[in-house]
């Protein structure tokens, strides 16, 4: 059951958009959801959609993995497009005993359902062609400007790329643990939530006296290979802009500019 | 002296970090129910760790951060709800004189700001509220039904968390 | 009691590109009371085939038999087959929860809904059993035990379910030779006085040599030879091509035969070897004159 779990969304690629700058993605992916709630109407959409096709293809990632991401939402999705339609007043259009369906009802639903949608894809690029690691490294030079006011980002780097490396290990722990303790009559799935609460103990009690013997054998090993911390560490990738990645950024603007402008003028 | 103290606050730091692990594992081993609406996260009973070890609070953060680097929730779920974790988690530290308010600051914290969230950039109707309450009552299952439990049996083997 | 597995397969990330069979077309039976090695590297399959064998994991095709119950049918409870067959994983002792010994080793016997007395009786057994003196361990913490100890309480644990066949996945892995040898007499203890089914899972050549009626041999998931430990480890050059290797008994006696001095049968314990070595037809002996 556990095994077939991929970790994480990355799509192992060799596009252009995976070799952008992780810094740059990141930057890109917060402007470009932002920039989703300044648009007004459908012709700032199709602005989007266009975007987000261009790179959806560049990044050479199949589209059903795309549509894959939106699998876990559809519900939100049909939810928020359900109550918006019937909740929204104004011109009816249909109407069935109390079920109203209004025109503003439609246009919202629809729209607030896209924005969604276009939200999700955006940041599904992100973590479909970014590996976790780049991810982490990217976030990490990112914050260190803000090091000076307290913050902890090397630390907090860290204990990602950690976490990242052991959830593989943990997934098995857990995976080992939960059939050894089936082998002994243990039932994980019956039961109302307090009983299967209870039944989650035999799990992780084991798990988490595994997991920090493991942070014990770590902390030793990286302390036997002198680790004191970020102050003066240096990194075998270092993260360097290069020529697209100024063309990426030159494409972005385009993209700003074209949602700004639809949003003026039309 | 000084090579003390940088030892403990390595094991902090990996510590901190294993229990973001755990989070994130057990997040995606239960994946079904992880993510969605209701948000029946297991993995969100661990927010109780911070009565026992305040690894925990940096810990759950990161956990949370990577575990929706895997969701398709998107960047402002890894952004929000990252941080009410943070926040929550803070909280239930600085009450953990009383166990059994441990429980609540995750609960008011991630109802208000995921609940707010879902509101203002997913645009989930009805209205603030009852998105909140909606949060709310998804934390409340995960935090009192399993969190509690887990605590008060977490408590008779303590040792397992010190540093 | 006895087990019969018909064309197992499984495959694991069906249908994904990295989708691999981890055991293909697998079939054997164990007779009651059999003592069965299992032997393979890391990666032949033989702990995916283990598992199928009380429940744990479902076969993408075949069947098994535990007595006379398909267990692999529709609608067959998994409590009533985990009764029946006890499963010891590797490493064991991660298992470990309770506050108290007795209280990890009542949990497998509290889960099939035994009486408080039935359990405390269960507890009691197989703590003898396993050579943990009730009144010294009962009480005390299993985090504070040493690992070879640990590792007899998680047996425990499964051997109070009084399954009536034991499968143990590399029991002795991690063991000091002293704990190592402990576990062996433990195993070989409880198997006598029970006759039920023994199934081990071993790397270790001359445990299995000496305690085994059977072995199988895996690899890459099949199930490629099964007979007595003499056939199966008389041919050695076989053993090595899949990775493998005999008892270092037996090792010995066919650098010796090479060397002209052929024993007249396989070699497989250092006993037998001794006793080869100082019998006269060997012609190694160099009689005092």
């Amino acid at each position: 059951m556990i095994r077939d779990i991929t970790l994480g969304q990355y799509y192992p690629e060799y596009s252009k958009i995976h070799r952008l700058d992780p810094r740059l993605k990141i930057i890109v992916t917060l402007v470009y959801i932002i920039s989703l709630f300044f648009i007004e109407d459908f012709g700032g959409y199709i602005i989007v959609f266009a975007a987000v096709a261009a790179v959806t293809a560049l990044s050479k990632v199949p589209l059903r993995f795309m549509l894959r991401g939106l699998k876990p939402i559809i519900l939100i999705i049909i939810f928020t497009f359900t109550l918006n339609m019937l909740m929204t007043k104004g011109t009816i259009l249909w109407e069935w005993k109390f079920i109203r369906i209004t025109e503003e009802g439609l246009y919202n639903a629809i729209f607030m359902a896209l924005r969604l949608i276009f939200l999700i894809i955006g940041s599904s690029l992100l973590t479909l062609t970014t590996k976790p690691i780049k991810l982490t490294d990217g976030i990490e030079c990112l914050l260190k400007p803000f090091k000076r006011f307290g913050l902890p980002a090397h630390e907090l780097a860290m204990m990602m790329t950690i976490a990242l490396r052991f959830i593989p290990t943990l997934l098995e722990e857990t995976d080992k643990i939960m059939k050894a303790q089936q082998a002994r009559g243990a039932d994980f799935e019956t039961g109302g939530l307090i009983r299967r609460a209870k039944a989650l103990t035999p799990l992780l009690v084991p798990l988490f006296v595994g997991a920090f013997r493991i942070a014990q054998e770590l902390a030793m090993a990286m302390e036997a290979r002198c680790y004191h911390g970020g102050e003066g560490r240096t990194k075998l990738n270092v993260l360097k802009f290069r020529g697209y990645d100024a063309f990426a950024i030159v494409v972005a603007a385009v993209y700003l500019c074209a949602v700004a402008a639809e949003r003026i003028f039309i | 002296m000084n090579r003390e103290k940088k030892k403990l606050s390595l094991r902090f730091w990996v510590q901190a970090a294993v229990i973001g692990g755990v989070y994130a594992a057990l997040t995606m081993a239960l994946a079904p129910i992880s993510y969605g609406p209701i948000q029946v996260r297991v993995s969100e009973a661990l927010t109780i760790l911070p009565y026992f070890t305040p690894a925990a609070i940096p810990g759950l953060f990161v956990g949370c951060f990577v575990a929706n680097t895997i969701s398709f929730y998107g960047v402002p779920d890894m952004v929000f709800g990252s941080l009410a974790t943070l926040a929550g988690a803070f909280l239930s530290y600085r009450l953990r004189a009383r166990p059994w308010l441990v429980p609540l600051p995750p609960i008011v914290v991630n109802g208000a700001v995921i609940g707010a969230m879902l509101y203002f950039v997913y645009g989930v109707p009805p209205s603030l509220p009852i998105d909140m309450a909606w949060v709310a009552l998804g934390e409340c299952l995960s935090c009192c039904a399993l969190g509690y439990p887990l605590l008060k049996y977490l408590k008779r083997h303590e040792g397992i968390f010190r540093l | 009691m006895s087990i019969t597995v018909e064309h197992l397969t499984h495959i694991y990330n069906k249908g994904l590109a990295y989708e691999t069979k981890a055991v293909d077309d697998v079939s054997f039976t164990v007779g009651d009371g059999e003592f069965i090695g299992i032997v393979g590297h890391t990666g032949s399959g033989k702990s995916t085939l283990i598992q199928h064998l009380n429940g744990i994991l479902k076969p993408e095709s075949g069947r098994i038999f535990v007595g006379d119950t398909e267990i692999t049918a529709k609608g067959v409870k998994m409590n009533e087959i985990r009764k029946r067959v006890g499963l010891v994983f590797q490493y064991p002792e991660y298992q470990l929860f309770e506050e108290t010994v007795r209280k990890d080793i009542a949990f497998g016997p509290r889960n099939l809904g035994l009486s408080e007395r039935e359990i405390e009786e269960r507890v009691e057994e197989s703590m003898r059993l396993v050579g943990l003196d009730f009144m010294t361990y009962a009480e005390r913490s299993p985090f504070d035990l040493s690992g070879g100890q640990k590792r007899r309480v998680a047996i425990a644990g499964v051997i109070a379910m009084r399954p009536e066949a034991l499968i143990l996945d590399e029991p002795t892995a991690g063991l000091d030779p002293k704990a190592h040898r402990d576990i062996l007499d433990m195993v070989l203890s409880i198997r006598d006085r029970s006759g039920n089914i023994v199934i081990l899972v071993s790397h270790n050549m001359g445990d299995i040599a000496e305690m085994a009626d059977r072995v199988f041999v895996m690899d890459g998931g099949k199930l490629l030879r099964a007979g007595s430990p003499a056939d199966i480890f008389a041919d050695e050059d076989y053993l090595k091509r899949i990775g493998l290797g005999v008892p270092p008994a037996t090792r010995m006696a066919n650098v010796l035969a090479k060397g002209g001095f052929a024993p007249d049968r396989t070699i497989l314990t250092l006993d037998e070897l001794a006793g080869f070595l100082a019998s006269p037809s060997s012609g190694l002996r160099r009689d005092a004159t």
